[in-house]
């Protein structure tokens, strides 16, 4: 994942949605992927939206409050509406 | 030629090896007077217990009885060694064994090796040599190759000497091995010597003595063995307990491999039992931190490999507790540390995914003209620090558990089997005691049949000294023979005597202290030099004295007993260095001299020996000058200060020594010479070894024919 981020980035891209809905578990380096590909977006001034993450998923998240961090969406349709 | 053999045979002749008390009647002299002994230094000992401490003075006062009372129980246990010597006569010649020869070398000058396996391959009765080389030098190597004789070497010195042996023990298949360090010149007759003992099956091993060829005539540095591999080892071979010394020993391959193979299996059980133990304690806490309230659990995919680990170690424990095949038992551990390595690497990798998110979170937060607001990324930084930082270490503590356990997993796997004890610095006296409490037999044969080097100067005659010092602390910590099942009584009374002489560094301290410490202060341990005093104390001196010169007639004692008093800080320091340094280092004897004074190795024996000095010259200066004193008092002080004075010039006479040019002749031609004295010696007393027995004459084989003539009796058979 966090090669597909780079890929994504280097090519230019700068808006990324990132659908969770088939996540069921979440772990640390997961977890840093996002982070590290938040903080390359952020920097080209561009936006990472997350969606459809479920309950145990946003636990995770909400631990370390990156909940407030990240933006989060029900579906890709309303993310994509935001950006 | 001739002429100098001839004068070396004459002082070999001189060179005596004990012969027991002679008869049945001269053993009896003996046990009386060592009862007479015991006796009069009991009731001595009862008087200063009760009539005569200085009880204004308890704080030597106690020392010094403490002290006395260890001398007495010193001089019941010399009576106890000596009360029933076995002075044994050579067994008939046998053939069936096949022998090896091993030769330990550590770096040891080649030209020294050289004369001991050229020895070794002209020695009677076929046998195949090894020199195992610790050292891996190509001299060494190309030695063998000249003499066609094995070499073995391995990767690692581990365990030195001892290591070494059982390394060539797996590569070598003789029934029976003789083991020779570097320097010791085997006489062609070892062998057909003492091969015979072993049809007793229950043989393990037949020790001969060790002997120098390069001491001087004088023993500066007390290396003389006569008493030991005399009188003690002829009486601990009385108690079943001639003990094992390391060289010019024979050994039986099948008792070395039994008793490697069952403390193998004793050790790793042990091993295995208490690792696996760790490795639960450590994923007991790893599955805490998991726990721990931060959540991390759900954030680790550890949690899976931790439960797996769990239950491997669940049941490691269980095949021990239930007498599972060792095998398999080790093959569990094994898998459980590899479990602990993958739980390490995810618990590992989940600390750097969290480090890399606040590092990522920080630099968020500083790109000040970013859209993004600076205070979220903050907020979550500060709370994964506050509540993720903390898991983190606790983490990190886990890891080094877990590490700790896996690497302690790792080491049990790799346990060898070891024939040769490794628990000590002085293997040879381990492997003695391991083999002794399986029941086998020892066997004590006082032939010279090799001879050797003895340390040429003070440095390394300490050296070897405290070596072996410390390796009798070492066996006694840790597989003390006092407490051993599978020893008699008889065994480990004579492994307590030999560990209890190292106490005597406390002793001798007290004992060399005492006088100047009245001469120069008036305080005395005793309540009074009184003639009451001298009468109970007098005859037990003499007595003790007595039973000591009747037990070792003609042997060369004092040189040994000035340094047994000498080199009290060396026992002291043997006791400090078992007690605070966990791995000792083998340290091999130097066989080549190193020139120079040693007077900084024995700083506190100059210290004792000029406040002796000075306190006697004070003393004699107030006898001089009619001031009132107590006469009798200082005028004993001064005499005992004067002996111990004496007794620690030995050793300050040893640390300035130096050979005198002309008197020794080059090595070689000593050598050569003494080995035909030797074999003039070894016929000798063997014959007069006969007489005692009936008249009895034999011839000594000198060329290996298996025509040994008479059976071996004991004279004093149990």
């Amino acid at each position: 994942m966090k090669e597909q981020i780079e890929v994504l980035i280097n090519s230019g891209t700068s808006q990324l949605i990132f659908d969770l809905s088939n996540v069921d578990f979440i772990d640390s380096s997961g977890l840093a992927a996002l982070v590290s590909g938040l903080k390359k977006v952020r920097a080209l001034d561009g936006q990472l939206c997350l969606v459809g993450a479920k309950t145990n998923v946003m636990e995770v998240f909400k631990l370390t409050l990156l909940d407030k961090v990240f933006i989060f969406f029900p579906t890709v349709e309303a993310a994509l509406e935001n950006l | 030629m001739t002429t100098l053999g001839l004068a070396v045979s004459e002082r070999l002749e001189y060179k005596r090896t004990w012969r027991g008390f002679g008869s049945p009647l001269a053993l009896f002299g003996f046990r009386l007077l060592a009862l007479t002994t015991v006796i009069i230094g009991f009731r001595y000992l009862f008087w200063r217990y009760t009539s005569s401490l200085n009880l204004d003075a308890l704080w030597i006062a106690i020392p010094m009885i403490l002290a006395e009372t260890f001398s007495f129980i010193s001089a019941s246990l010399f009576a106890l060694n000596l009360w029933r010597p076995r002075i044994r006569t050579t067994p008939k010649q046998i053939q069936q064994f096949s022998v090896d020869v091993f030769i330990t070398v550590y770096n040891e000058p080649p030209e020294i090796v050289r004369k001991t396996a050229e020895a070794a391959v002209r020695m009677h009765y076929p046998h195949r040599t090894y020199i195992l080389d610790d050292g891996r030098s190509s001299e060494i190597r190309a030695l063998t190759e000249e003499l066609d004789i094995g070499y073995i070497s391995r990767e690692d010195n581990r365990h030195a000497k001892a290591g070494n042996i059982n390394n060539a023990l797996r590569e070598t298949t003789g029934d029976l091995i003789l083991y020779l360090d570097a320097d010791q010149i085997p006489s062609p007759r070892i062998l057909l010597r003492v091969l015979g003992y072993f049809e007793d099956p229950r043989v393990a091993f037949v020790q001969t003595p060790q002997d120098f060829y390069n001491v001087p005539k004088n023993d500066p540095f007390g290396n003389d063995a006569d008493l030991f591999y005399g009188p003690i080892q002829q009486g601990k071979d009385g108690w079943g307990a001639a003990f094992l010394c390391g060289t010019n020993v024979v050994l039986r391959r099948e008792a070395l491999i039994q008793m490697g193979l069952i403390y193998y299996v004793k050790d790793m059980q042990a091993a295995l039992k208490k690792t696996l133990r760790n490795a639960a304690r450590s994923a007991r806490s790893a599955a805490k931190a998991l726990k721990a309230d931060t959540g991390l659990e759900t954030m680790v995919p550890a949690k899976e490999i931790l439960q797996r680990v769990q239950a491997t170690i669940r049941e490691g424990q269980q095949g021990l507790r239930k007498g599972l095949a060792l095998e398999q038992v080790i093959s569990i551990t094994e898998s459980a540390g590899d479990g602990l390595s993958r739980l390490i690497d995810a618990l590992a990798q989940s600390r750097n995914d969290l480090l890399t998110i606040l590092a990522d979170l920080e630099e968020m937060s500083d790109l000040a003209q970013t859209p993004v607001e600076p205070r979220q990324a903050r907020a979550s930084r500060h709370r994964i620090e506050r509540n993720l930082l903390p898991a983190i270490k606790r983490q990190e503590r886990t890891i080094r558990e877990l590490q700790e356990a896996a690497e302690q997993v790792r080491l049990v796997i790799n346990i060898e089997e070891t024939p040769m004890a490794t628990i000590s610095v002085t293997e040879d006296l381990a492997t003695s005691v391991r083999l002794h409490a399986l029941g086998w037999k020892s066997i004590f044969h006082r032939e010279v049949l090799a001879r050797g080097l003895a340390p040429e100067d003070l440095d390394a005659t300490l050296k070897q000294r405290l070596r072996w010092a410390q390796g009798t602390i070492q066996v006694m910590t840790r597989d003390n023979p006092i407490f051993k099942r599978g020893l008699s009584m008889g065994q480990r009374l004579q492994y307590f005597t030999t560990m209890y002489s190292y106490f005597y560094g406390f002793v001798a301290f007290i004992y060399l202290l005492s006088p100047s410490l009245y001469l120069l202060t008036g305080i005395a341990p005793v309540a009074a030099y009184s003639n009451d005093f001298f009468y109970k104390l007098i005859p037990y001196l003499i007595l003790n004295q007595l039973m000591f010169i009747y037990a070792t007639r003609g042997l060369s004692t004092l040189r040994g007993q000035q340094y047994q008093v000498a080199l009290f800080p060396l026992w002291l320091k043997a006791f400090a260095s078992v007690y605070f340094e966990k791995n000792l280092k083998f340290v091999v004897t130097p066989k080549t001299r190193q020139r120079g004074i040693y007077l900084h190795l024995i700083k506190p024996q100059l210290f004792i020996s000029l406040l002796t000095i000075v306190g006697i010259a004070f003393g004699v200066a107030t006898l001089l000058s009619g001031a009132t004193v107590d006469r009798i008092s200082t005028i004993t002080n001064i005499f005992w200060g004067g002996l111990n004075f004496w007794m620690l010039s030995a050793i300050i006479r040893g640390a300035i020594w130096a050979p005198a040019h002309k008197e020794s002749p080059s090595r070689e031609t000593r050598f050569t010479s003494l080995r035909r004295a030797n074999t003039f010696t070894g016929g000798s007393s063997y014959a007069s070894l006969n007489r005692r027995n009936g008249g009895r004459h034999s011839r000594y084989p000198i060329i290996g024919v298996a025509q040994r003539t008479h059976s071996t009796v004991d004279e004093r058979a149990d």
